[in-house]
């Protein structure tokens, strides 16, 4: 921001082009029969060009309605793509946690929230009691996410990465896989549906 | 004008029709009607808004608007007028003039608004704490969904004047205002209550409808304490505040309307009615219970702001080649623009990924 480089204007125009094609489009929020709370979470790891820190994305459903959601750099730089992912986890969770306290306040039935992720390392991290020196560094985070699944306060899966929502929030993806995650976040063009 | 050959019979209202087809549908015009009379369209005498202070003083209609201001801020008893303690520089204030236009676009009313001079206040004299929560966007989501699913009504009030509102607690001396001063040059306002621009004046205002909320029944919420909550016997009501936009949910009509009597009490207050324009957010509600939110507008005019306005359309908001680096190539020469436009682009946060 304090130093803008022609390149990002350049990418700014990019992206007021596509709002350009995509004014009319807007947020449905519809009606849910039953109000869950599923999230995304997902990163890509390694894609800052200048630290090689990488990008989280998570995105928030309550019911069908996309609630939350958040593109973000991550502050340390990660090893490898597991460790990319669990800031993150622990990041969803936080989110989640307190969307759950507001839940509680408004006094709605408590639900158990499910993170999903396309990171088969980061599920079985974090289900399975193994620590070893590799994981040392991002302790904190692994305790905070293997706490909530063992007191069953939260379910974390798998998704495989086509059906990872969050990735629109990590990295520039094709017109294709872009229309369909957007669609599945409810914005939707209000002249056609 | 040469006259012509051939004169025909005067007839000088209707002109020959004779070559055209006739119109045999039933609403009459004004032209089947014969009447030719010209249409006279009256525009508002707006010559524009006033250079300076002194020139509003001479206009009679910003004149008007001017002491209609002062007569608010009087009735609201918004200052004392004191002799200057010694050793106290009063803050100054000046008069801000406006046109406020009705939505169609046709001339409302001259408003003028008295502000003051905030940049003059210094930290732990005049004023101490300035900050005001908001709320979360994700938590007005969260309960939209819930009142979508609910079937709940969502009204939306909003406040008039809201600022003006908020009691203070420092003390705080300004100028009287300019082309109204009255007393020796010694004497200056002693605020009682906020006015606008004061740096403390959005905090004593949401100090204010939060107190006023209490003493409602209501109760703040801790993880996001600009929504207040209601539970009384089976009776759920949430109210969310965006400083003077406020919206009511919950699941009894009859007691939103009757929370918006309470609140008329105490504030001067416009009931917009079903949820439909919030934070520069248009709100349709669909017939199979749906709410659309649509920032399509401020889309419109981002782009005209960005002079893109007939740029080429793209799908996606990202090339997936591009490499943004922090590395100087060569700076961009309108940092200012560059920024403001990024800015309004996370605004458009609400709405849209």
């Amino acid at each position: 921001m304090h130093n803008p480089q022609h390149h990002h204007w350049k990418a700014v125009k990019r992206i007021l082009r596509y709002l350009a094609g995509t004014s009319t489009h807007d947020l449905q929020l519809c009606r849910s029969s039953h109000l869950s709370l599923n999230a995304f979470a997902d990163a890509d790891w390694g894609s800052d060009p200048d630290d090689r820190k990488s990008t989280s994305g998570l995105v928030v459903y309550f019911g069908s309605n996309p609630i939350a959601w958040l593109s973000k750099n991550q502050k340390v730089v990660s090893h490898s793509s597991t460790k990319a992912k669990y800031p993150n986890i622990a990041t969803t969770l936080a989110e989640l946690k307190w969307i759950q306290n507001l839940l509680i306040e408004i006094h709605l039935p408590p639900t158990t929230p499910t993170i999903r992720t396309d990171n088969l390392g980061a599920v079985l991290l974090a289900s399975n009691p193994t620590m070893h020196s590799k994981t040392k560094h991002f302790e904190l985070d692994l305790y905070f996410v293997r706490d909530a699944l063992q007191q069953r306060q939260l379910h974390l899966l798998h998704v495989p990465a086509t059906f990872q929502i969050a990735d629109i929030f990590t990295k520039p993806l094709t017109a294709t896989t872009f229309t369909v995650f957007s669609r599945k976040l409810m914005v939707l063009d209000k002249n056609n549906h | 004008m040469p006259s012509p050959q051939i004169s025909p019979p005067l007839s000088p209202v209707l002109p020959s029709r004779t070559n055209e087809p006739q119109n045999t549908h039933s609403m009459i015009t004004r032209a089947k009607a014969g009447v030719f009379k010209r249409r006279t369209f009256v525009a508002p005498t707006v010559s524009g808004l006033p250079k300076s202070t002194k020139d509003a003083l001479l206009r009679p209609e910003w004149f008007s608007a001017m002491q209609e201001e002062l007569t608010a801020l009087h009735h609201n008893h918004t200052w004392v007028l004191t002799p200057l303690p010694p050793g106290v520089t009063p803050i100054g204030c000046k008069w801000i003039f406006k046109i406020k236009y009705n939505t169609d676009g046709s001339f409302q009313r001259n408003k003028a608004r008295l502000v003051a001079k905030g940049f003059h206040q210094e930290p732990g004299l005049d004023y101490f704490e300035t900050f005001s929560p908001v709320i979360k966007l994700v938590t007005i989501r969260l309960i939209l969904t819930l009142a979508l699913q609910r079937n709940w009504y969502v009204n939306q009030i909003d406040i008039n004047n809201a600022f003006l509102y908020g009691d203070l607690e420092e003390s705080v001396y300004m100028v009287q205002p300019p082309g109204f001063i009255t007393g020796n040059s010694n004497t200056v306002c002693k605020l009682n209550k906020a006015i606008y621009d004061l740096k403390q004046a959005p905090r004593s205002w949401f100090h204010m409808l939060s107190t006023t909320l209490c003493s409602l029944g209501f109760s703040s919420n801790i993880s996001d304490t600009s929504l207040f909550i209601h539970f009384k016997n089976d009776i759920i009501l949430f109210v969310f505040i965006y400083v003077d936009d406020i919206l009511i949910t919950g699941n009894s009509t009859t007691i939103i309307q009757s929370l918006i009597t309470d609140l008329s009490k105490h504030f001067g207050l416009k009931n917009i009615g079903r949820l439909h324009y919030f934070l520069g957010v248009k709100a349709h509600w669909t017939s199979d219970g749906g709410l659309h939110l649509s920032q399509t507008k401020y889309i419109h005019d981002l782009l005209h702001k960005a002079n893109m306005g007939s740029s080429k359309p793209q799908p996606t908001p990202m090339l997936s080649t591009s490499c943004l680096t922090k590395d100087a190539t060569t700076a961009f020469d309108d940092p200012s623009l560059y920024r403001s436009v990024v800015g309004s682009l996370q605004y458009l946060l609400i709405t849209r990924t």
